[in-house]
């Protein structure tokens, strides 16, 4: 008997020293702010345009996502090819890489002296760092492989003989795709479109890196949290907060329904 | 329009599967095909549906060629005419019922109004016309079973295949669907070839059995051929027949492995089958006086009761099935490991060429 209250206890002490460690945080932000300044730090001319563009470049990468990652993700749920399984290793590394050699790694291949990025500014004159675009290209570059690991994972768990009998029934490949795949596989699209936002959403170490801190233009909320915390702690922490409480009204949202 | 007839040879290696099946069918025929488990059933279906391409024969279908690897000729599925059904209704839960149905049309290009329509029709054929709306989750087994089958009949296809369509099915719900679509299947004019291990499917539904083992046909034809004179111990077992192989030894004796076998009247030729009804095999605890000429020593091993009858599985010189009352069963006090005489006249034993 007491060797079990024994284990027991040796359990629940770092189990809740573990809840400790995550929700200590996330209660200090909320003790620190200034509630009733609220609305000014929000309305203040640092914090609105970093909000705009998180917006804007998280919603641009999320509709890259679905349409480069899902047709992406079927092909490497149905594949048979032997090198598959490499391939479905290398859209894994960006998953563990660190942000910023991604960011490094975008500069070497889309930067004004880049593999790409060279001949790009040379035959159509486009500069794509330190741009809106590049902040986008960041966050794609990390928020791809967790959208496609989703849907690739609820993809494989779908039954095959449904491919085969849609094509007995006439359906092309595409057709199938279109109208069997994806719908059947619709919360795995949801699940994985809720990862990659949030991943593009938290998007730091690449975007710094490739796309640089200029406010307005590719200061996204994270980098302006960063930058305001020195100068204007209260603005952090109100960006923060609102941070915090999208990430938690998405994962609400979509826990009810999709997320297992 | 030319007749939609089937002309197969299907040959190919999967695995330890080497399938080397002559198939040949009529508009209207409906073809069962029975084999034990791994014996090629499926694979042959999939070859006529194009989920897997020969590796060497053909199929022509209504007189253009389907898969012909030999020239290189090739119908992808959608390009073929085919309908499946599986023991899964795989009905796409995303779709209402009307939907499913008139998915096939809606991919040959039909627009959504006239292939709902058709939709419809089928669905009413199958006694669904209130069910048009709802989700598939929503239907029973059979239901879902039948949606499954109108979906496939709904592109009017020159052949109609059905993989075990009513094996997952409960009993009660099984005899059902397997009625209804005895009704839907006489009034199709394609050809439906239904693959399945439950001898009632095919003896009620099909006018032609095929038996396939080990990738090759061992026995065609009707159903009543099959039953008169099965050709190897799997399909008499199909049939519920004892069947043994034997050598004539005179006219009316065979000789089955060292023991000799009675009947009326042998056939000309040295190989001969024997068949003997379960129901014709007696059971005694001692050996009967003045007995029939066909009496061995046997021992009990599994007894099964449907019913008012047993079958009982004997061991002797050759294995028996004997199907006896319930009432032998308690006067015999019948238990696994027992040793019985059994019994048979010479009239209830047939032998055919082999």
């Amino acid at each position: 008997m007491r060797s079990v209250r024994w284990a027991r206890t040796g359990l629940f002490i770092p189990a809740w020293i573990g809840i400790a460690v995550l929700l200590v945080p996330m209660v200090a932000l909320l003790l620190k702010a200034d509630w009733a300044g609220m609305p000014d730090q929000l309305a203040k001319p640092s914090v609105v345009p970093a909000l705009r563009l998180s917006l804007m470049t998280t919603s641009s990468t999320l509709v890259i996502c679905a349409l480069l990652g899902t047709p992406l993700a079927w092909l490497l749920a149905r594949s048979t090819h032997r090198l598959t399984p490499w391939l479905r290793a290398l859209v894994t590394v960006p998953l563990v890489l660190p942000p910023v050699v991604g960011g490094v790694a975008l500069l070497m291949a889309y930067g004004r002296e880049g593999v790409v990025g060279r001949t790009l500014l040379e035959v159509a004159g486009w500069s794509i760092p330190f741009t809106p675009v590049a902040v986008v290209f960041a966050e794609t570059f990390v928020a791809l492989p967790f959208y496609v690991l989703a849907v690739e994972g609820s993809m494989r768990g779908l039954d095959r003989r449904y491919d085969g009998l849609a094509a007995t029934l006439g359906a092309s490949p595409w057709r199938t795709f279109r109208t069997v795949v994806v719908p059947m596989v619709a919360p795995g699209i949801a699940s994985g479109s809720a990862l990659a936002w949030a991943r593009a959403l938290g998007e730091f170490g690449a975007t710094i890196t490739f796309a640089g801190n200029f406010p307005g233009r590719t200061q996204t909320a994270p980098l302006a949290v960063y930058v305001a915390l020195e100068s204007d702690p209260q603005a952090a922490i109100a960006l923060s907060l609102v941070m915090l409480l999208v990430s938690i009204v998405i994962l609400g949202l979509l826990r009810g329904r999709w997320l297992r | 329009m030319a007749a939609l007839s089937l002309d197969a040879d299907l040959r190919l290696t999967r695995g330890l599967l080497r399938l080397d099946v002559g198939l040949s069918a009529q508009p209207g025929q409906i073809m069962a095909v029975l084999g034990p488990n791994g014996s090629g059933k499926t694979t042959l279906l999939h070859t006529l549906a194009g989920l897997i391409r020969l590796q060497h024969g053909q199929i022509q279908v209504a007189g253009s060629v389907w898969d012909k690897p030999a020239e290189n000729l090739w119908r992808t599925p959608e390009q073929r005419r085919t309908g499946l059904v599986l023991a899964d209704h795989l009905l796409f839960p995303h779709l209402s019922v009307i939907d499913n149905v008139g998915f096939g049309q809606r991919s040959r290009g039909v627009s959504r109004a006239h292939a709902r329509a058709r939709a419809r029709l089928e669905l009413e054929a199958l006694g669904l016309g209130d069910r048009l709306d709802v989700r598939p989750r929503e239907l029973s087994s059979g239901q879902a079973q039948r949606v499954a089958l109108a979906r496939a009949l709904a592109t009017d296809p020159a052949l109609l295949l059905l993989d075990e369509p009513l094996s997952a099915l409960d009993p009660t719900t099984r005899a059902q669907t397997r009625a209804d679509l005895g009704v839907r299947l006489r009034a199709f004019d394609g050809i439906t070839i239904l693959v399945t291990h439950d001898p009632l499917d095919a003896l009620s539904l099909a006018d032609r059995l095929l038996f396939i083992e080990a990738g090759r046909l061992v026995q065609e034809g009707t159903p009543q051929e099959v039953i008169a004179r099965p050709r190897d111990a799997y399909v008499a077992h199909v049939v519920g027949l004892n069947f043994l192989r034997g050598q004539r030894v005179s006219g009316q004796e065979v000789d089955v492995g060292g023991t000799t076998v009675v009947t009326p009247e042998v056939p000309g030729g040295a190989a001969v089958c024997v068949t003997i009804a379960p129901s014709a095999v007696a059971l005694y605890r001692a050996r009967p006086y003045g007995s029939p000429r066909n009496t061995w020593p046997v021992t009990v091993g599994d007894i099964q009761l449907i019913g008012q009858t047993a079958r009982v599985s004997l061991a002797g010189p050759f294995p028996l099935v004997a199907e006896v009352t319930i009432a032998a069963v308690a006067d015999l006090r019948l238990g696994a490991g027992q040793e019985l005489w059994a019994t048979v006249k010479a009239t209830e034993v047939h032998a055919y060429p082999a």
